[in-house]
């Protein structure tokens, strides 16, 4: 499990009070009762910790699409951080 | 539909203040004579620092993650003592009618401290940051929404906004609705937490807070002549008002009987009482008409007793006007601090126990009553007298009051 995926399902249990067992990586959010202001706010949750702007998520996202998205984002970062960090 | 009712029962309390949580804990701690004042970490740095805090309120803990997520402080407090007052009156939220069961919340403030939260990322930028959430967490209407959706309830439900005056002001819109005929049972109350430091600053720059910073838990001294003010506080309460044919079918055994409620407004000034207290006596002197009483029948008045030097001035000129003889007089403040939109509902829960008790809870740091006051004023410890009837008063900002009055059971 990369670790998108333990953030964005370590948010969704402490935050919506989500049985851990069902928060696997294939379920949609809207599939585990989020609502779109929900998700909107978990987004917000985790740009906090990641820096990582998240905008416009279909609530038929699944965690590890989220994660994968996350995970790009990072890396695009990164490259364009690379010129400056490096010096 | 029901036909009217006169008087309406009061069958349950839950109440959440500095005290403790829970009715029982907030009237033992009362008794105590000990004022909550302490030191507010939250309000560092500020002129005046100091407050009456609700203790070990964890939202998650007590509410459940589930709820916790989306409620801001006040809400949160709302809901909980709904919940206390709803099995406090031995209701099954399964055998009731959701579509005759209302909700009344009063507050003065919702929750200014996420709107500071959200402003401070729009003053950074980042616009498309704020939550989705920020009105919706806040808004006054929220407690009341959010007990209705806890419970399932479907009946009218409101927010009320009479500042200081809120949490009377919505038992006794609450008891209209009972009056009426419109609900079976109405949840009602108040509730707010406005420990934040725009609140505090504000109120100290109108003069209204205690300066007495360096004795935290004797800053507020309500009717005393060294009063300088009050310490901002937190809390809620919430009442379950019940037709009584209602209340007495399902065998519940009400706690007192709300009988009478008066408002009225000052039209004075938007901040100071009128310094005569005619709006005051006009909503003391409604509740008492209301309720068929004269002002020999009340044996205790639940006073607003701010602690600030117009306040108490102006209320101990208000029944001083409508009583011939002022039957004993406490005010909470000095042991619970001012809980702004939620005091009123806190004190008419605490004159309900109060009523069922036969003992007045003391006026925490009185000690020397100003000769211009001149009350008799139950101070430092509780007063243990027969009861058959007590009046709540509540005096808000903008001159808006509310007085209710209570018989036993």
């Amino acid at each position: 499990m990369s670790t998108s995926t333990e953030l964005i399902t370590s948010t969704l249990t402490e935050t919506f009070d989500l049985d851990p067992a069902e928060v696997t990586p294939e379920r949609t959010f809207e599939d585990l009762g989020l609502d779109s202001l929900a998700l909107v706010e978990m987004g917000l949750m985790l740009q906090e910790r990641t820096g990582i702007s998240l905008e416009d998520v279909p609530l038929q996202t699944s965690i590890e699409e989220l994660a994968a998205l996350m995970d790009a984002q990072d890396a695009d970062s990164a490259l364009f951080a690379a010129p400056h960090s490096g010096a | 539909m029901p036909g009217q009712c006169r008087e309406v029962a009061v069958t349950g309390l839950g109440v959440i203040s500095p005290a403790g949580i829970g009715a029982r804990a907030t009237w033992d701690g009362l008794l105590t004579g000990r004022s909550t004042a302490a030191r507010d970490p939250e309000l560092a740095g500020l002129p005046v620092d100091i407050s009456c805090r609700v203790p070990d309120f964890d939202t998650a803990a007590l509410v459940g993650r589930k709820a916790a997520w989306r409620l801001d402080r006040f809400v949160a407090m709302a809901l909980l003592a709904a919940r206390h007052a709803v099995a406090d009156a031995g209701l099954d939220p399964t055998d009731w009618d959701p579509a005759r069961v209302g909700v009344v919340m009063g507050t003065g403030t919702g929750s200014m401290e996420r709107y500071v939260g959200e402003f401070a990322k729009l003053a950074a930028g980042r616009p498309l940051d704020i939550s989705p959430l920020a009105i919706t967490r806040s808004v006054p209407n929220m407690a009341a929404a959010e007990i209705a959706l806890d419970l399932t309830v479907t009946g009218p439900n409101f927010a009320v906004s009479t500042a200081c005056a809120s949490g009377s002001s919505a038992l006794g819109i609450a008891r209209d609705l009972l009056r009426s005929g419109t609900c079976d049972i109405v949840l009602a109350g108040g509730a707010e937490s406005a420990r934040h430091p725009i609140p505090a600053a504000c109120f100290h720059r109108m003069g209204a807070l205690s300066t007495r910073t360096a004795d935290p838990a004797g800053a507020c001294r309500p009717f005393d002549a060294a009063r300088d003010g009050f310490v901002l506080s937190e809390g809620a309460a919430v009442l379950v008002l019940e037709r009584p044919a209602h209340a007495q079918a399902r065998g519940a055994r009400p706690r007192a009987h709300l009988v009478g409620y008066g408002a009225s407004c000052d039209a004075y000034h938007y901040a100071a009482p009128d310094p005569d207290g005619r709006g005051a006596a006009a909503a003391l002197t409604a509740a008492l008409a209301d309720a068929g009483a004269v002002p020999g029948d009340i044996d205790h008045i639940n006073a607003h007793g701010t602690g600030t030097r117009r306040n108490d001035l102006a209320e101990a000129k208000a029944l001083h006007s409508v009583f011939p003889a002022p039957p004993a007089v406490t005010s909470l403040k000095g042991a619970l601090g001012h809980a702004i939109g939620a005091a009123g509902a806190i004190e008419a829960a605490v004159t309900v126990m109060s009523l069922q008790r036969d003992t007045v809870p003391p006026t925490v740091n009185h000690e020397d009553t100003d000769l211009d006051i001149d009350l008799d004023i139950v101070a430092k410890v509780p007063r243990t007298t027969a009861q058959s009837a007590a009046a709540s008063l509540s005096i808000g900002f903008g001159g808006q009051n509310a007085a209710l009055v209570f018989r036993s059971a």
